[in-house]
C-alpha cells in the first residue's frame, strides 16, 4: 500500500467512527425514551409533577415531591384507583420559568400526563398554567401564591391561597396591631415575591400607611448592603423583607445585623422562621413577624401527617408545614376526583370546582371560582428567642 | 430660626457624608469579593488564552470544601482553610490534566475549550448537588454581628479581612509575575508561546502551574465568600460573570489589573444603586463592561504596548 492509499484508507475510516457514534447517539436515545414510556405499565395512572428539585426554592420542592411520593405509596398500597396504582413522573422546574416550560412540554408530549402536580413555585406555575389549560390537562398547582396567576385558566387549581389574602393580613397587622406607620421593603424581582410585596404595599397604603423606601434585586444576587444602607437612611418604622428563597433570606439577615438597623422587621413567609434565624447566626431579632397559612399544629391530621413524614424521611418537614403538607392532601384529592371521574381530565376539574371543605391534613380546603385555595389557616408568625409563636389571626 | 434651619443643615449633611463612607465600604468589600475571584481567572487567562469559565464553581467548591473539612469533620478551621486552598489548587491541576490538556493536545480552538469550560462548569455544579445537597449551607466560624464604626460607615472585621486579602494578592501577585522565575516565565508565554517555547521554557508545565496557582486563590476566595455569604451549588456563575467583568475592565491578562478593574467595577455598582433603582445592580456592570468592550477593550491596566502587540 502507497502512501497515498493509506491516506485514502485513513479517511475512510475516520468516517467510521463519527457514523457510528451518531447510530449509538441514536439507538441510545431512542431506547431511553422507549424505556421511559414503557416502564410504567399500560395499567398505571401517570401523575406528571413539576417542582423546584434544585436551586434557591429546592427545599420546599422536594419536601412537595417527598409528600406526593409519600401518598402514592399509601393510595397504591390501599389498590390504588379501582385497581390501578399511580406512578409518578416528576420534572425539575427550578423554579425558573424556562425550565418549567420544558418539564411541561415534556410531561404532556412525551410521557402523556393528563394530571400535573405542580408547579410549586409561582414562577413555575404562572408560566405552565396557559400550557395545560391550552392542552386539556388537569393542574393542581402548590407553593405558589402570586396573585392571579390562574384567573384565565380553568384547568389549573392551587392548594395555596393567593398572597393578596396573606399580604392583607401581614398589613392589618402591621398598621393596626403593631402601630408601624412607616414601611421600607426589600423584593426579590420573582413571581412570588414581587407579587406579595406589591400587595403588601397597596394593602398598607390603603390602611393610612406610608412606604418610604422600595429597594428590589435580582435572583441570584450577592449583597445588599447597599440597597440596607439607603433603607437605613430613610429611617422607617420597619422593614419588610421578600426573598424567593432561603440563601438570601439568610444573607439579608446577617447584613440587617451587621449595619445595625433596628426597626421591626416583617417578611414573607421565606424570611420569617427559625431556619433563617438560626443559620443567619441569629440575626432576626424578637418581634420578627408575618401572617402566613401554617397547618394547625393542635390538629390530630396534621399531628398524624408530620410523624408519618418523620418516619419515613427520618427528617423535620423541611418548610412551612401547610404549604408542604397541602401537596399530600392535593394527591387525595385527585384520587377522588379519579375514582369518580377515571382519566378524563374535564371531568376531574370540573370535580375540583365542586370541592368544599375537604377536610385534608394541614387544612380544610375548597376552591374560589379562580382555582385558588379557600382556606382559613391563617396565623400570626412572631419570633420570640430564635422560637416560632403561633397565634391564629381571625 | 436660623439656628434651627443651620442645625438642620449639618445634620443632613452628616447622614449624606455617612451614608458616602458606607456605599464606599460597600463597593471595597464586593470590589475586594469580584478581585478574588477575577485574579485566579485572569492569572489562567493569560496563559491559557481561554476563558476558564468553571472557575468561579472552582471557588464554590472552595467553599463546599470547608464546610467539610470544618462542619462536618470538625477539623481546626485554620486547618481546614489551608487543606481547602490545597484541594481547590489539585481540583485546578486535575481539570487542566484531564480536560484542557488533551484538548489542547488535539490542536482545539479557543472556544472548543471556552465550551469545554462551560460543561465543566455545570459538571462540577452537579456534583456539588450530589454530594452536598442543594439545601443551603453556612459556616458558623464568624457570628454575625453588628459592624465596628469607621467614618460613619459600618464594616464587620471578616470584611475588612475579605479588603486586605484582595489587596494583599495584588502585591504578590505583581511580585509573583515580575520577580520570580515561574511569574516571569509566565509572562513569557502570555507575550508569545512559540518564543517561550524556543528559549526553553516549557509553555505544558506554565499552562499547569497557572491553573494551580489560578485554583489555589480560588481556594482562598471561597473560604472568604462562605464566611461573608452562604453556600449554594449554583452561587458560582454569578460570582465568574462579575469576576469575568472585573477583569475585563482591568485588563484582560494582566493579573493586578483584574484586581484593580474589580474594585472599580465594585465601587462603580455600589454608587451606581445610591441614585438608581437598585435592580439596577447588574445592568450597572453590564453597561460598563460593553463600554469597556467598545472603547477601551485593552482595559484599564494593560500597557499600550502590549495592547497594540
Amino acid at each position: 500500500m502507497d502512501k497515498k492509499e493509506e491516506v485514502e484508507e485513513q479517511k475512510k475510516t475516520n468516517w467510521w467512527l463519527p457514523i457510528g457514534l451518531v447510530i449509538l447517539l441514536v439507538v441510545f436515545i431512542g431506547g431511553l425514551s422507549w424505556w421511559q414510556q414503557n416502564k410504567t405499565p399500560k395499567t398505571n395512572i401517570k401523575i406528571g409533577v413539576i417542582a423546584p428539585l434544585t436551586g434557591v426554592a429546592a427545599l420546599y420542592g422536594q419536601g412537595s415531591l417527598d409528600m406526593i411520593n409519600m401518598a402514592v405509596e399509601e393510595i397504591n398500597k390501599a389498590g390504588g384507583i379501582d385497581g390501578r396504582n399511580l406512578s409518578v413522573v416528576a420534572e425539575d422546574g427550578k423554579c425558573q420559568a424556562d425550565q418549567a416550560v420544558i418539564a411541561a412540554n415534556k410531561l404532556i408530549q412525551t410521557d402523556k400526563v393528563k394530571f400535573i402536580l405542580g408547579g410549586h413555585c409561582s414562577s413555575e406555575t404562572a408560566i405552565i398554567a396557559p400550557i395545560l389549560d391550552k392542552n386539556k390537562v388537569f393542574g393542581l398547582a402548590g407553593v405558589s401564591t402570586a396573585p392571579g396567576i390562574l384567573d384565565k385558566y380553568s384547568y389549573v387549581f392551587r392548594t395555596s391561597p393567593s398572597s393578596s389574602d396573606q399580604s392583607a393580613q401581614i398589613a392589618q397587622l402591621a398598621y393596626n396591631t403593631y402601630n408601624l406607620k412607616t414601611i421600607a421593603t426589600i423584593t426579590e424581582q420573582t413571581a412570588y415575591a414581587k407579587g406579595i410585596t406589591d400587595d403588601f404595599i397597596k394593602d398598607f397604603v390603603a390602611l393610612g400607611g406610608t412606604i418610604i423606601d422600595s429597594e428590589e434585586y435580582a435572583s441570584g444576587q450577592a449583597g445588599f448592603q447597599t440597597e440596607l444602607t439607603k433603607i437605613k437612611a430613610a429611617k422607617p418604622d420597619a422593614l419588610f423583607v421578600s426573598p424567593q428563597g432561603q440563601p438570601t433570606a439568610i444573607e439579608i439577615a446577617k447584613e440587617i445585623k451587621t449595619l445595625n438597623i433596628t426597626g421591626t422587621l416583617l417578611g414573607n413567609s421565606v424570611f420569617v422562621g427559625k431556619t433563617v434565624y438560626a443559620q443567619s447566626g441569629n440575626a432576626l431579632p424578637d418581634g420578627t413577624f408575618t401572617v402566613a397559612p401554617y397547618a394547625n399544629l393542635t390538629s390530630k391530621n396534621t399531628a398524624a401527617l408530620i410523624s408519618k413524614y418523620n418516619a419515613k424521611y427520618g427528617k423535620d418537614i423541611p418548610y412551612n408545614n401547610f404549604f408542604v403538607g397541602a401537596a399530600y392532601d392535593g394527591v387525595y384529592m385527585l384520587k377522588n376526583a379519579l375514582v369518580k371521574c377515571g382519566e378524563d381530565s374535564t371531568c376531574v376539574k370540573d370535580y375540583f370546582s365542586s370541592i368544599k371543605d375537604y377536610n385534608g391534613s394541614v387544612a380544610t380546603f375548597s376552591f374560589k371560582s379562580n382555582g385558588d385555595a379557600d382556606i382559613n389557616n391563617w396565623y400570626e408568625l412572631k419570633l420570640v428567642g430564635g422560637k416560632e409563636v403561633y397565634s391564629k389571626v381571625q | 430660626m436660623m439656628g434651627i434651619d443651620l442645625s438642620c443643615f449639618s445634620q443632613n449633611i452628616k447622614e449624606k457624608s455617612s451614608l458616602f463612607i458606607q456605599i464606599f465600604i460597600n463597593g471595597l468589600v464586593a470590589g475586594a469579593i469580584y478581585a478574588l475571584i477575577a485574579s485566579g481567572f485572569s492569572l489562567i487567562y493569560s496563559t491559557n488564552k481561554f476563558v476558564h469559565f468553571a472557575h468561579g464553581t472552582v471557588a464554590v467548591w472552595g467553599g463546599y470544601l470547608l464546610y467539610w473539612f470544618y462542619s462536618l469533620l470538625g477539623l481546626d478551621f485554620w486547618l481546614a482553610a489551608v487543606l481547602t486552598i490545597i484541594s481547590t489548587a489539585i481540583i485546578g491541576f486535575l481539570l487542566n490534566l484531564l480536560f484542557y490538556k488533551p484538548l489542547r493536545k488535539r490542536k482545539s480552538s479557543s472556544s472548543i475549550l471556552l465550551i469545554a469550560s462551560v460543561g465543566l462548569l455545570i459538571l462540577l455544579e452537579s456534583l456539588i448537588q450530589i454530594f452536598f445537597g442543594n439545601n443551603v449551607k453556612t459556616i458558623g466560624f464568624v457570628q454575625s454581628r453588628t459592624g465596628i464604626s469607621i467614618a460613619g460607615g459600618l464594616i464587620t472585621p471578616l470584611q475588612i479581612i475579605t479588603i486586605i486579602s484582595a489587596v494583599i494578592l495584588f502585591i504578590f501577585l505583581t511580585w509573583f509575575m515580575n520577580k520570580t522565575k515561574t511569574g516571569k516565565a509566565m509572562r513569557a508565554v502570555a507575550d508569545n508561546k512559540d518564543v517561550a517555547e524556543i528559549v526553553g521554557i516549557s509553555a505544558e508545565k506554565i499552562y499547569t502551574w497557572s491553573f494551580v496557582v489560578g485554583s489555589a486563590i480560588a481556594g482562598l476566595a471561597g473560604i472568604l465568600i462562605t464566611l461573608e455569604y452562604n453556600l449554594t451549588p449554583t452561587m458560582g456563575t454569578n460570582l465568574m460573570i462579575k469576576g469575568f467583568a472585573g477583569a475585563i475592565i482591568g485588563g484582560i491578562g494582566s493579573v493586578p489589573g483584574a484586581i484593580a478593574g474589580s474594585f472599580f467595577l465594585g465601587l462603580v455598582e455600589k454608587f451606581g444603586i445610591w441614585f438608581l433603582p437598585s435592580g439596577f445592580q447588574d445592568a450597572i456592570a453590564f453597561i460598563i463592561l460593553f463600554i469597556f468592550l467598545l472603547f477601551k477593550s485593552t482595559g484599564l491596566f494593560t500597557v499600550k504596548k502590549e495592547a497594540t502587540k
